[in-house]
């Protein structure tokens, strides 16, 4: 059976979405749901495929009436119409879909609903391109032909409506692009008639219109130009190339008949083709090996580690012994060989020289080639440089005098090359005779030496030499002290001619300043001076003006004492002049004179003149006051005895106002029988 | 020489002011006769007020004309001697208030000579509390008689 597991998640969010509408859990179908549930299940996915068939044996079935062989024969067959590959063997199938082999189901379960867009398609076409199952007695070829055809054709539209089907879904985009196309197409026209208002109100806008059209179609010429202007020059670089080689080919071939004629062509032609067959079989693969070799060794080098010297030293001692060992290895070969076939021998050596000696002649050969191949490069160069710069080859006259030059050039270099061979020879012999001479002194030495030993003056010599040196080194430090001593006195005696000059040009300037100075003593004196007085006056100005300024001060306060003074003046005048007029008023109403307007004022006052007015007042208070002395009068005589009754009086009214509390008492106390009451009676007599 | 239309009462031209009765440092009295009528004088309350006004030398004063505001009575005295004392009374003249703000008030002369040397402006009655006097202008020719002695008439 097949390892496909079934995912049970995909089952169960399948089964949850219409048309199915069943819930159940991952779990569920594992474990709980009940086999013929889940072959129910089956059933109705299969009725879910199979809803173009209005004859599906799968629908409404229930399977609790349905015969279970039945059934599962009904399952197998549809199985096998959607080409389920995983079912294996039918008869299996059947038999485990009869047992109610829980995970069988589940992987029919899966299958069917894995894909069920693709099933219900092929459910859909699967009878229609079943072989039909015709009884042998109808059958006929056209018949038959008939048949294929027209599940061809079926095929074919089937095609073509599936095509269309699922572009019906792009309908509603292309219809949205059209509508947007519509759309686009009217804001362009809209911005067109905008765009052509406007311009149709600048003048000559039909020049102008046509101008722009021209211009936008010169500019795409332009481009185009441009591109094939780049094809061409593309183009043209490729001829060049093939000229270029077909020209190399062509001088190929001329050099080849200029060295004569079809047969020293063929024979160079062998030899070239000899040459390149060695080259191509032995000279290559060996390179090609001891590269390959080189490499070997350098990766095995790189992969090795560091090596210090002593492994160096190591390496370098194995060499060493190993080429020995080659080297006595190859006398023992050559001593058996030579023991044995000496004529053998004889050619091997004989073939081992000729190889040698080819081997050369190819490496000759190469560098000979290079060599040839560098100077004719070189010379293409010169020629073209030549052929460049116009002819510059000196003819004639020109060559003579070219020629002249060179002869005379060559003579000068000769004459010099013989000098400096001479000098060379000179520089030679002379170093020669140093070397003799020194040799020769140490031989003098050693024989002084000895001398001086045996007259018992040993190092007398050398302290001589030594004295020598030292005076020498004397004289020259001498010598130089000399020469240091007469520096110095040059740069004293032109420092002083520096100075001497400096002072001359100086002289006239000092003798300004000197006047200046004392110019300047003066004016410092008088400036001082005028200070001094400018300080004073200063001084004297600040406080005559601090003066003025207290004296302005007490002025001003002056000013305004009067100008207060002044007003306070007028208001008592003013006052003044109402008590003189109310003088006069009183005057007048004395006199009595007959003024109507003051009468009326009298009137409104109330009294005739102030005298009547005062006296009536004083009156009014005299009348008070006697009325008072006596009311004094009788206040003062019944003062003592009303004091008195008030004394009296007062103490009657405590007496009474206790009474009526301890009468209160007593009837209000008549319940509390128990309190004393006590009564002190006593004879008194009341007033 | 100065002419009969020049202001005799200007700063520039000599005159100045001897006394007043009330003094306030941000409008002094100098404004009187600047010539610019923006500046002012102003009283700081109470009346009456009174401004002396001493010209340069002698004058027979043709013309009087001040500009002010809120002033009701003006009163003016002239006095020949050298030092403001003795005055005369010269006219007096009540003052309708300025419905713009100013008033330009020429004092009607009763004489046709009146030499002084100084001027006493008296402004006994306002329309408002303060007043305010921008120019003083005195228009006047040389005095035609010499001066004579003042009449003795107490203030």
């Amino acid at each position: 059976m097949s390892t496909q597991q079934p995912d049970l998640k995909l089952i169960s969010s399948t089964l949850a979405a219409p048309p199915f509408s069943k819930h159940y859990s991952a779990i569920q179908l594992h474990d709980e749901v009940p086999v013929l549930q889940l072959m129910q299940l089956i059933t109705d996915a299969m009725a879910v495929i199979d809803e173009a068939n209005p004859q599906s044996p799968h629908k409404k079935v229930d399977m609790r009436n349905e015969d279970p062989e039945e059934s599962v024969l009904r399952v197998a067959v549809f199985l096998q119409l959607l080409k389920w590959k995983d079912a294996g063997d039918m008869d299996v199938l059947c038999q485990k879909l009869m047992e109610g082999d829980r995970t069988t189901i589940l992987r029919v379960l899966y299958f069917l609903l894995k894909d069920l867009n693709q099933h219900k398609k092929r459910a859909y076409l699967a009878p229609f391109l079943a072989s039909v199952d015709v009884p042998a007695e109808f059958v006929t070829g056209d018949l038959m032909r008939q048949v294929e055809e027209l599940q061809e054709q079926f095929k074919d539209t089937h095609k073509a409506v599936d095509g269309v089907r699922g572009s019906g879904n792009s309908a509603a985009l292309i219809k949205k692009d059209i509508q947007q196309l519509e759309d686009e197409k009217q804001q362009v026209q809209s911005k067109i008639q905008k765009i052509r208002k406007r311009v149709e109100e600048i003048p000559h806008h039909e020049a102008w219109l046509e101008a722009a059209k021209n211009l936008r179609l010169e500019q795409q010429n332009e481009t185009e130009m441009a591109e094939r202007i780049k094809e061409q020059r593309h183009q043209t670089l490729q001829a060049e190339n093939r000229y270029t080689a077909a020209l190399q080919e062509l001088k190929d071939a001329r050099s080849a008949i200029a060295s004569g004629g079809p047969d020293a062509l063929y024979i160079k032609m062998e030899e070239d083709n000899k040459m390149n067959k060695y080259l191509a079989s032995e000279n290559l693969p060996k390179q090609l090996d001891d590269a390959q070799q080189h490499l070997r060794e350098l990766k095995k080098v790189l992969a090795e580690p560091a090596m210090g010297m002593q492994d160096l030293a190591a390496l370098e001692s194995q060499i060493r012994e190993l080429n020995e060992g080659i080297a006595k290895l190859a006398e023992q070969r050559l001593a058996k060989t030579t023991k044995g076939d000496d004529k053998l021998a004889l050619f091997r050596q004989q073939a081992a020289i000729i190889l040698r000696k080819k081997e050369g002649t190819t490496v000759r050969l190469a560098a000979a080639t290079e060599e040839v191949n560098a100077l004719l490069g070189e010379l293409e160069k010169k020629k073209e440089a030549a052929a460049a710069q116009g002819a510059k080859m000196p003819k004639g006259e020109e060559f003579k005098r070219y020629v002249a030059e060179l002869r005379t050039k060559s003579t000068v270099y000769k004459r010099k090359k013989a000098e400096l061979s001479a000098l060379t020879a000179e520089f030679g012999v002379l170093q020669r005779t140093e070397e003799i001479l020194a040799s020769r002194q140490q031989g003098m030495e050693d024989s002084l030496t000895a001398m001086e030993k045996r007259h018992g003056v040993a190092g007398f010599h050398i302290a001589q030499e030594t004295l020598e040196k030292v005076s020498e080194r004397k004289a020259e430090v001498d010598e130089a002290k000399g020469r240091t001593l007469e520096e110095i006195s040059g740069i004293i005696t032109k420092l002083t001619t520096n100075i001497n000059e400096k002072k001359n040009h100086l002289s006239p300037v000092i003798q300004e300043l000197r006047t200046l100075r004392v110019q300047l003593s003066e004016l410092e004196s008088q400036y001082a001076e005028r200070k001094r007085t400018y300080d004073a006056t200063m001084a004297g100005l600040d406080s005559e003006a601090l003066q003025i300024a207290t004296d302005v001060k007490t002025f001003r306060q002056d000013i305004s004492n009067d100008q207060s003074r002044y007003h306070y003046l007028n208001m008592q005048i003013a006052l003044a002049d109402v008590s003189h007029d109310r003088v006069m008023q009183e005057m007048k109403s004395y006199i009595g004179a007959g003024d109507e307007q003051f009468e009326q004022v009298q009137r409104q006052r109330g009294f005739k003149t102030y005298r009547e007015l005062y006296a009536k007042r004083i009156q009014e208070q005299e009348i008070l006051g006697k009325t008072l002395r006596e009311q004094q009068k009788e206040v003062k005589v019944k003062h003592e005895p009303n004091v008195k009754q008030l004394a009296m009086f007062q103490d009657v009214r405590k007496l009474l106002a206790l009474k009526a509390a301890h009468n209160k008492k007593i009837l209000s106390g008549e319940n509390k029988k128990d309190q004393p009451v006590r009564q002190a009676v006593q004879d008194r007599l009341v007033l | 020489m100065p002419s009969a239309h020049e202001n005799r009462a200007l700063a520039s031209a000599g005159a100045k002011i001897s006394m007043v009765t009330s003094s306030d440092t941000s409008h002094p009295v100098d404004n009187m006769i600047d010539g610019n009528t923006k500046s002012f004088w102003m009283t700081t309350g109470l009346f009456p007020q009174e401004i002396i006004v001493s010209l340069p030398t002698l004058i027979s004063i043709t013309k009087i004309i001040i500009t002010s505001t809120k002033v009701a009575h003006w009163t003016a005295d002239i006095s020949m001697n050298e030092k403001p004392n003795h005055f005369e009374r010269l006219t007096a003249q009540d003052v309708d208030d300025g419905d713009q703000g100013f008033q330009l008030v020429t004092l009607n002369l009763p004489k046709s000579d009146n030499t002084a040397r100084h001027i006493r402006l008296g402004i006994t009655k306002g329309h408002g509390p303060f007043v305010s006097i921008h120019k003083i202008a005195v228009y006047g020719n040389e005095p035609t008689v010499p001066a004579t002695g003042p009449a003795a008439t107490e203030e």
